[in-house]
């Protein structure tokens, strides 16, 4: 199960810093995360889609959000996920 | 030698570009400016299904051997590198802006997300509108204030730093003149919705 | 008069004369305002047999046409001199409220020259000028004067240096509204230097505006695309720039332990996240600012503004400390000895590198969180091993014997981005005129939050275009004179029109990047005057040589040279770095070549 680490605004929303999740794919831990923190749906979708500003960092590489939702993970992998947030 | 994530990008845009009825078989255009090169379409190839050959690069301001390859319209995307910010651009033919190209000097969007967007987009002309200097010039002079502009008959230029960004401007376009021939179908009195829209004509 | 003021303020702190005259219209048409005409009267009055701190050097202090009209953040304003620290050509720009004032005052540029035969403040009543004697004041730090002066948020407004700049440390601050800073690259030594202690000044002047109509849709406008923006509606307003620690951090690109490192166990510690958490009061905002990025922050010693991002860093990671508190109060300290924090914290990184591998003999060990304090002051008073900490990191190692270990470009100090994980960034670190910057171009947006689209951060081929537009956008920005966080969620388009409504003159988008290109490539020239070459674009060894050794980036060094041949001819320079003649003629700059320029092409 990949370790999922919640950053910024995120963290108020789940009460967490950091969680393990079932799930075989970027897009099926996503899938999971909304359905179990219902609210995290305003930040991570916009129009049933990715929210464009949404940053996904898995194993500290950035995602390209159109291309890599599909990408496996596995236990050995964490994802960091950011709302949109910007500085100097 | 170009980047297979380059090839990428070109790939998917000219897909969307065709499937979204913006472009025939062989017509448009796309580039990318690497540096001081340009990267664009072969002469004679299709962007609904490009293949790893038919990118070209060449340079932005003389001609070398990629050249010969280059598209009919490499001196337009040149004229536009030389003059603008541009980093990509897009060219297509979108039928509905096309259309209304033919009767007005600017096309100022009434729906809500090209009026944000775009606010206007103005309508260039010339005589012989493929490949000479003057249509070139023409089109880059447009350019240097609007990020999207038609030429008249022809097709729309579209500029950003990405061709996902060049992309967004001729969508944004077309779909707003879809909405605008659908208006004009019903034929019913317009309510203005906007607050200050008679800035977007002025933009 | 729209925009402009079309004065100038000259005050000769030797003879104690105060002039005004008309500012060069034609000039300010190409130029505009603030970096861009800062840098082209720099040009003319500064040149390279004029050292940095005698009373030859200049401080151009100018505003923008846009300054004062109450479009979203045109509030901050400029100043232009010789740096201190690297020698090149410097501009700084700040926020707050004295640019807003000082445009009030009815000047588009206030040129200071001399030196005072004692220390002496100068005070600004719009056409009432005077200087004051200001024996008592030296030796004061920021926040006392700046109270003493009667510091009045939008009626009178301070500007001033505190002991860091009256000790002519190469890393002094020049500090407005008490804790605002015109930072980087010594601008404090040069205020300094001309026994100049504060500038008081008080405005009532309206800037004119030529198109009223025009330039309302366009605040009307701004307004929505500010909002409708999360970056600039919810997480600069909530988080502020600190919020960047942990998502740097987790990509391997937060420089640590002066660069040995490019990933920070401490990062949360220091993150965002944690300041919002135990320390925050409330957020705070700039004149005309609907962002309010600003931090209020308190521990049990200080409360005061900030910190950003790159402070704690400078305090944090490059110092290996995790101590958020401690990177609270060494800000606050810092803001009122008046310091550049970025090469404050950077300096006392590699001061601790020095230290630890015996070059020096001192107790500054990384993650001495409790030394923070008192280096500062040792730096601001010149005492003991500050006195050469405060020349900055790169005059200390070189003294030490290990110039090498100095994480500098040009002299100035690195900013946080280890760019062996942002190769763009590199590019852009390594060619940036006054330093290494992050402000004079970023590479964030593309290389890491994929604004407007994520950019393959190790990709080398093509990443030079990209540089260049962000490197002519950010110095046109500067000239008008704007806030960079506007520019997250409003394009350039819109800033070229806010300009022409408010001047009357049309500039196209094309011709506001190309004011930004022109700057550029002034600013260049200024250095290759200087004797400046390509040599200097270059960054540390331990970037080019050293892979980084963490996380994602493991691995990888900065593959600058096959970037910056791309950068020079896709800039239209020749392969030196040299400005052609052809580019210089487009850019209206021909006439400013010097003969040895005219030598080495």
């Amino acid at each position: 199960m990949p370790l999922i680490k919640f950053h910024a605004n995120l963290r108020k929303i789940t009460g967490l810093k950091e969680m393990t999740i079932q799930g075989a794919s970027i897009c099926a831990v996503l899938e999971r995360l909304v359905k179990e923190f219902p609210e995290l749906q305003r930040y991570l979708l916009e129009d049933g889609q990715l929210h464009p500003h949404v940053l996904l960092v898995l194993n500290g590489q950035p995602l390209d959000l159109e291309n890599d939702l599909d990408t496996p993970v596995s236990g050995q992998d964490a994802l960091a996920i950011f709302p949109p947030i910007a500085g100097g | 030698m170009i980047d297979e994530r380059i090839f990428e990008m070109f790939r998917e845009i000219g897909r969307d570009l065709y499937g979204a009825d913006m472009i025939s078989s062989h017509g448009g255009n796309l580039s990318i400016r690497l540096g001081d090169h340009v990267i664009i379409k072969r002469r004679g190839s299709m962007l609904g299904n490009l293949k790893p050959q038919d990118l070209v690069e060449t340079r932005i301001d003389k001609n070398d051997s990629g050249v010969a390859l280059a598209s009919t319209e490499l001196l337009v995307h040149r004229t536009i590198y030389q003059q603008t910010p541009a980093l990509a651009i897009v060219h297509c033919h979108p039928r509905t802006a096309i259309a209304f190209s033919l009767s007005r000097d600017e096309i100022v969007p009434i729906d809500n997300e090209a009026s944000y967007l775009l606010k206007k987009v103005p309508v260039v002309t010339e005589e012989f509108p493929s490949g000479t200097p003057q249509m070139a010039e023409k089109v880059a002079q447009a350019l240097q204030n609007y990020k999207i502009i038609m030429l008249r008959g022809h097709g729309s230029f579209a500029i950003g730093q990405t061709l996902d960004e060049a992309f967004f401007w001729s969508s944004t376009l077309e779909e707003s003149c879809q909405i605008a021939l659908a208006v004009k179908l019903i034929n019913e009195p317009f309510i203005e919705y906007r607050k200050n829209s008679e800035g977007y004509g002025k933009w | 008069m729209n925009g402009w003021s079309e004065k100038i303020l000259d005050i000769d702190l030797t003879t104690g004369s105060i002039k005004t005259y008309p500012l060069d219209m034609e000039m300010a048409r190409l130029y505009v305002g603030g970096r861009g005409l800062g840098t082209r009267l720099l040009w003319d009055l500064v040149g390279p047999q004029v050292d940095a701190l005698s009373p030859e050097n200049l401080l151009i202090f100018t505003n923008g046409p846009l300054t004062g009209t109450g479009y979203q953040t045109s509030n901050r304003f400029s100043v232009s001199t010789k740096s201190p620290l690297t020698g090149t050509v410097l501009d700084a720009n700040s926020g707050g409220f004295w640019g807003m004032q000082f445009k009030k005052a009815g000047y588009d540029v206030l040129i200071v020259r001399g030196k005072a035969e004692k220390p002496v403040y100068i005070e600004i009543k719009q056409e009432q000028v005077r200087l004051h004697d200001a024996m008592e004041l030296w030796g004061m730090r920021v926040n006392a004067v700046t109270q003493k002066l009667g510091q009045e948020k939008n009626h009178r407004n301070v500007l001033c240096i505190g002991p860091a700049g009256e000790n002519l440390s190469r890393i002094a601050a020049i500090m407005n509204d008490g804790q605002r800073a015109l930072a980087r690259g010594g601008p404090g030594a040069v205020m300094g230097s001309k026994n100049l202690k504060a500038i008081v000044i008080e405005g009532r002047e309206k800037t004119g505006i030529a198109d009223q109509e025009k330039y309302k849709f366009l605040v009307y406008e701004t307004r929505k695309m500010l909002a409708a923006n999360p970056l600039t509606s919810q997480a600069l307003p909530e988080f502020g720039t600190v919020v960047m620690m942990n998502l740097v951090n987790n990509i391997g690109a937060l420089s640590t332990c002066n660069f040995l490192h490019n990933q920070f166990e401490g990062a949360e510690d220091i993150s965002g996240e944690t300041l919002t958490e135990k320390y925050l009061v409330k957020n705070d905002a700039c004149w005309a600012c609907p962002i309010r990025c600003t931090r209020i922050s308190k521990t049990d010693k200080v409360e005061g503004e900030g910190p950003e991002f790159q402070t704690t860093w400078a305090f944090g990671a490059q110092c290996g400390i995790a101590d958020l508190e401690a990177i609270i109060e060494a800000n606050c300290l810092a803001n009122d000895l008046g310091f550049d924090t970025i090469s404050a914290g950077n300096t006392i990184g590699c001061a601790m590198e020095l230290s630890e591998k015996g070059f020096i003999d001192s107790d500054l060990r990384f993650g001495r969180a409790d030394l923070l304090v008192r280096t500062l002051e040792d730096m601001a008073y010149r005492r003991e091993l500050g006195a050469d900490m405060a020349e900055g990191s790169l005059r200390l190692a070189t003294k030490y014997g290990a110039p090498e270990l100095s994480m500098t470009v040009k002299g100035l100090e690195m900013p946080a981005y280890d760019p062996r994980g942002m190769q763009g960034q590199g590019l852009l670190l390594a060619t940036s005129n006054r330093g290494a910057c992050h402000m004079r171009g970023n590479m964030l947006g593309l290389e890491v939050l994929g604004l407007p689209k994520m950019i393959d951060r190790f990709q080398v081929q093509g990443k030079s275009s990209y540089v260049i537009l962000n490197q002519n956008s950010s110095a046109a920005i500067d000239s008008l004179v704007l806030c960079k966080f506007t520019s997250m969620a409003v394009a350039d388009e819109y800033f070229a029109r806010v300009l022409s409504a408010v001047t009357g003159i049309k500039y196209t988008t094309g011709d506001l990047i190309r004011v930004g290109e022109r700057v550029w490539n002034l600013e260049r020239l200024y250095n290759l005057r200087e004797g400046f070459t390509n040599k200097e674009d270059t960054l540390p060894l331990r970037l080019l040589n050293e892979p980084a050794p963490d996380g994602a980036t493991r691995g990888w060094v900065v593959h600058l040279e096959p970037m910056l041949i791309e950068y020079y001819r896709a800039r239209g320079w020749n392969e030196l770095g040299i400005p052609t003649i052809q580019k210089l003629v487009e850019l209206d700059l021909d006439g400013m070549q010097t003969g040895e320029m005219e030598k080495k092409r």
